[in-house]
């Protein structure tokens, strides 16, 4: 039979570094719960047009996806508020059905741009007065949710008008929002350096098609941030971490367990274990998915350790203090190494149809000879996300298309030069004239104005004695030279 | 470490099961599902987890535990079955002990309810 689909005003949430993960977590989502989609264009700010199989179709995907706000039935679209009240005057069957003898309320909303409360109400008034709708208003308990959207853009002057004025009913507001709430790493008990953000774990959750009962593993899992996005979708977690003091924690009572304990969830498993010496697997096909965020290793240019502290650690760890710590590796777990033996962990222990989903690091001069590759795993999805001025990464999802047949995943080589390359890129340098720029601003100003010029080292130094001085009053007592006084010969 | 953990497990060159000595065990509650157990029976070696019942029944931590010699069908219906092998994989968990690989003799902790998978050249035991 053909399938009659519905056309969706669908809003997306706006977020720097998730805008190219929308569609793809849409896609996914869609394809994970059988609901047939498609649209036209692109998506530039957060309005887009998309057909879906059913509206109870796309009232399941729109809750699983973190990056879709709701579902809405467009009536109109202009370039300005009296354009818009003239074309929704050629649609009276929409109001027919919708508002006579119906209680409604409004909802404004800006892209770009946000109004006061009065401001507001001017709007609504003009809407309701124009389009002379009839219904009546309930802000508890309306039958029909009218919503006026503008996209005007980010950061845009006052007097820009809006790209374009919509005028929707609401059909649908996605149940993601509140698990986003819900899971904010602002009230998470644990957190390292290396937590993923709950919005993060689920888009990936969402791109590995996670279901209940599905056995999932981060092969490094660190705080197992990642893990609690699938723990919450019903998974049985499996976290696996070389490094014994992140699942340990350093406080009695925070540990890797206290995530999960917070939310309710099933407490994972964990194991420690090198990837690069993964062995302890015993049957092939045994995940349905991998989600992880990986050590970025020699590309993101690790920094060198203090020589100092290396000798202590070496130190510490020959006399026992710290005798389950690794010794920090001399040679890094450099990134071509790191990725085929992800790759190969992933084409064995995965079950055919299983995804992998991991962020690979890489820079403005990215190209497609970055990307990994395995015979058995299929490359899916790759979206960008930007990081700092120099780094960026991407969402990588792979999926299993057939059994597995011996270590044979291949990475390119990584340039070791890759942090010189990260300095020339142009975005960096246009950063960095910039940067010049104010400093020889400062320097003139400082140079007209008579106030002296002192050196970082200087000004340092001079931090330090002042911190000295604060610390230093009772020592002082103690520490004063017993001098050896001689009796002087006059 | 649960017993579902223990039995996905295995040594340096691929030996099997790992033999178990518990120090700590802890027993804990799960949410029963019979769809969950029964894709289980798919993934688990059966006599390993005979095996591992029966470390730990030598040492004393459980009376016999009637388990068939032979694994149960996927499409096994016989519910206490299924409730009794969700019990064992999913509810019974080793905070602290030793695993064992028999063919190398390697031994790895478990501490914490961590194991240590972890296996330098040279660690092969003396047995």
């Amino acid at each position: 039979g053909h399938v009659t689909m519905v056309l969706l005003f669908v809003y997306f949430v706006y977020e720097e570094s998730m805008l190219d993960f929308r569609l793809p977590e849409l896609q996914s989502i869609a394809d994970f719960l059988g609901v047939p989609i498609s649209w036209q264009g692109t998506l530039d700010s957060v309005f887009l047009l998309v057909e879906f199989g059913s509206l109870e179709g796309a009232k399941r995907v729109a809750d699983r996806c973190m990056l879709v706000r709701g579902l809405f039935e467009l009536w109109g679209q202009a370039l300005d508020h009296p354009s818009l009240i003239d074309c929704l005057r050629k649609s009276p069957d929409f109001f027919d059905r919708h508002l006579t003898n119906k209680k409604f309320k409004y909802m404004i909303e800006s892209f770009g741009r946000s109004y006061p409360r009065d401001k507001q109400m001017e709007m609504i008034e003009q809407f309701t007065e124009q389009l002379a709708h009839g219904g009546s208003v309930s802000m508890k308990d309306p039958d029909t949710i009218l919503w006026v959207f503008e996209d005007v853009g980010r950061q845009m002057p006052p007097d820009v008008p809006p790209k374009q004025v919509y005028y929707a009913r609401e059909l649908h507001l996605s149940q993601s929002r509140k698990v986003a709430q819900q899971y904010t790493l602002k009230k998470r008990h644990y957190l390292g350096t290396t937590s993923m953000p709950a919005e993060y774990s689920f888009v990936m959750a969402n791109m590995a098609q996670l279901k209940a009962h599905d056995m999932v593993v981060d092969c490094f899992c660190g705080t197992a941030s990642i893990l609690v996005a699938a723990g919450h979708l019903g998974a049985h977690c499996y976290g696996v971490e070389i490094d014994p003091r992140v699942l340990r924690g350093r406080e009695e009572g925070k540990n890797v367990y206290s995530n999960f304990k917070q939310y309710n969830l099933v407490k994972p498993e964990f194991l420690r274990g090198d990837m690069a010496r993964r062995f302890f697997w015993r049957a092939a096909d045994t995940f349905d998915a991998i989600l992880t965020d990986p050590p970025y290793g020699a590309r993101a240019g690790s920094r060198k350790v203090n020589e100092k502290t290396m000798e202590k650690i070496i130190q510490d760890h020959k006399e026992g203090a710290h005798t389950d710590a690794p010794i920090i590796p001399t040679e890094g777990y450099e990134l071509g190494d790191m990725l085929t033996d992800l790759l190969n962990f992933a084409g064995r222990m995965l079950r055919p149809g299983g995804r992998l989903v991991f962020w690979l690091p890489t820079t403005e001069l990215y190209t497609d000879k970055e990307l990994p590759s395995h015979p058995c795993l299929e490359l899916l999805y790759n979206t960008e996300q930007p990081i700092t001025i120099r780094l960026r990464r991407r969402l990588l999802t792979y999926v299993k298309t057939k059994k597995h047949e011996g270590e044979v995943a291949t990475a390119p080589e990584y340039s070791p030069d890759m942090k010189s390359m990260e300095y020339q890129s142009d975005t960096y340098l246009s950063y960095k004239a910039k940067v010049e720029k104010k400093k020889a601003a400062v320097r003139k100003y400082k140079e007209d104005h008579g106030i002296p010029i002192v050196s970082k080292a200087e000004r340092r130094r001079e931090y330090k004695a002042k911190q000295q001085k604060v610390t230093q009053p009772e020592q002082e007592c103690e520490a004063a030279p017993a001098a050896d006084v001689q009796p002087q010969n006059l | 470490m649960r017993l579902l953990t223990h039995n996905l497990l295995c040594g340096p060159k691929g030996g099997y099961p790992l033999k178990l000595k518990v120090d700590s065990l802890e027993e804990l509650e799960a949410e029963f599902d019979g769809e969950y157990v029964k894709r289980l029976i798919g993934k688990i070696e059966w006599n390993g987890l005979l095996s591992v019942l029966n470390d730990l029944h030598m040492q004393g931590f459980f009376k016999e535990i009637q388990m068939p010699a032979d694994p149960p069908p996927f499409d096994c219906e016989d519910e206490e079955l299924l409730k009794m092998l969700h019990h064992v994989l999913n509810e019974i968990k080793v905070i602290d002990g030793q695993l064992e690989c028999p063919d190398t003799h390697a031994t790895f902790t478990v501490k914490d309810g961590i194991p240590k998978m972890i296996f330098e050249d040279g660690d092969v035991g003396n047995k």
